[in-house]
């Protein structure tokens, strides 16, 4: 029996990776997250919502998970004049994948869609490193990140949406308090 | 012809892992309904199959008493059926309730979509729902006339047109792959019992039907197959058969491999051992 239909590699997935077969995927930008969710007539106002050390500890409070950022990145959508939802890019940190994802809510904060805008599997060293980190944060429309040109899928990854399900907890929460009266 | 044509894809938190889905088109043409198409079988077959949600026909099958009967939907009667064949070839090494302590199925199948309870057990399809998810979302991709796609639900994939090459993980050095494999209109899925401090809520964890105990920690199996959901089931029973697992192999027209340390069995059986630069 032939076995030539899997090749046997031993190579480090780190090293794949510098070499620019990247274990990360960039799947849509800002603009194309948006116009996916809301249609191309959609118009977009950003109000972001900003987190102190009190709106943490309520958020927190609420979901049961930590906020760590100062900013929600959100817009307020707008078609035909009136508010057709909105429009929040949020961020997981897990300890083995880094996940960041656009959440379309409507107008009265249900869950329309959900898309994720970049993916990065990594196994610790890159997200304990900060100058990795700082590639992530401050985080505006007109930032596209280069993560390599080929993206290739691993089988057998432990990918888990958990961290996921934690985070548009915490984006509802932060909904509920800060963005539902705001109208 | 292949530069012709550009990659487009996305990714959804769906089936409790990430999927994502990849189709080639021609330069200038837009993808993305095609693609959220495809989403929507995913989220259909999870609506029927999530024995998380109490809505589903799982959970309704779960609510049955022994002897009553119900009308399920043509997806997850395929589901059950192909279920059933494949705990009965594997000698009920694959069962969809793992966890009862009757032999033989719970559920008795009938044609027009009838099934009866015929003992207890909680049905979980965790083992194949996903994979017939992946074939579901690449059947809407054939039926949208692309030309090249793949589809993967973290670590069950299913590609047609383009090859697609993905690589398997060592199972106890995540940060490493063992094999690189080219799929070409076919299914690869892959099983693991990752190690604890790899995967600490354990999810995706099989267990051996009746015992409950733990498969081996450190071993992957990866199986090819025409079908993902073949494909998802046969990786549980290879897992637990190991070489006896070459019949049921033939009978679905599939292959596979097994990594435990630095060495891989294919099966059919044969060793191979990695070469020294993996370490």
């Amino acid at each position: 029996m032939n076995d030539d239909w899997f090749k046997l590699i031993g190579v480090p997935l780190a090293t794949l990776a510098v070499a620019g077969h990247v274990c990360a995927a960039e799947y849509l930008t800002v603009e194309q997250a948006q116009k996916l969710m809301f249609g191309n007539e959609a118009s977009f106002k950003q109000s972001d919502v900003k987190l102190n050390r009190a709106a943490k500890k309520a958020i927190k409070a609420a979901s049961g998970v930590s906020v760590e950022r100062r900013i929600l990145p959100t817009w307020k959508v707008f078609d035909g004049g009136e508010l057709s939802g909105y429009f929040i890019i949020d961020e997981v940190i897990g300890k083995h994948d880094f996940i960041t994802y656009a959440i379309a809510l409507s107008p009265v904060g249900k869950i329309k869609q959900i898309e994720i805008l970049v993916y990065r599997e990594n196994y610790g060293y890159e997200v304990r490193n900060p100058r990795w980190r700082s590639q992530f944060v401050g985080y505006d429309s007109g930032t596209t990140l280069d993560l390599g040109e080929e993206v290739k899928n691993i089988s057998g990854a432990t990918m888990s949406c958990r961290h996921i399900t934690e985070g548009v907890n915490r984006v509802l929460a932060t909904y509920d308090l800060f963005l539902k009266n705001q109208q | 012809m292949i530069s012709s044509l550009k990659i487009s894809n996305r990714a959804r938190p769906l089936l409790g892992t990430i999927v994502e889905i990849g189709v080639h088109v021609e330069a200038g043409l837009c993808s993305q309904e095609v693609i959220s198409k495809a989403f929507e079988q995913i989220e259909c077959v999870e609506r029927l199959m999530s024995r998380f949600d109490r809505d589903s026909e799982v959970s309704k099958i779960n609510r049955l008493n022994v002897g009553d009967e119900l009308t399920v939907s043509s997806d997850l009667m395929r589901v059950l059926k192909i279920s059933c064949e494949i705990s009965t070839l594997s000698g009920g090494m694959f069962n969809i309730s793992p966890r009862s302590v009757v032999d033989g199925d719970v559920l008795k199948l009938y044609g027009n979509e009838r099934i009866k309870r015929v003992h207890k057990g909680l049905i979980d399809l965790g083992g194949i729902a996903k994979g017939y998810a992946v074939d579901q979302a690449i059947e809407c991709l054939k039926r949208a006339n692309v030309a090249s796609a793949y589809v993967n639900a973290g670590g069950d994939v299913r590609a047609f047109g383009q090859p697609h090459e993905i690589f398997v993980r060592h199972p106890s050095e995540p940060n490493k792959s063992v094999a690189s494999v080219r799929l070409h209109n076919n299914a690869l899925a892959t099983s693991a019992n990752y190690d604890e401090a790899i995967n600490a809520d354990q999810s995706g964890m099989v267990v051996y039907p009746k015992t409950v105990q733990r498969a081996t920690a450190g071993v992957s199996v990866s199986v090819m197959a025409p079908t993902c959901m073949v494909a998802d089931a046969l990786t549980k029973c290879m897992l637990m058969l190991q070489e006896k697992v070459d019949p049921l192999l033939h009978q679905f027209d599939a292959r596979g491999f097994l990594v435990h340390g630095n060495q891989i069995t294919s099966f059919p059986r044969k060793i191979n051992t990695l070469s020294s630069h993996a370490n």
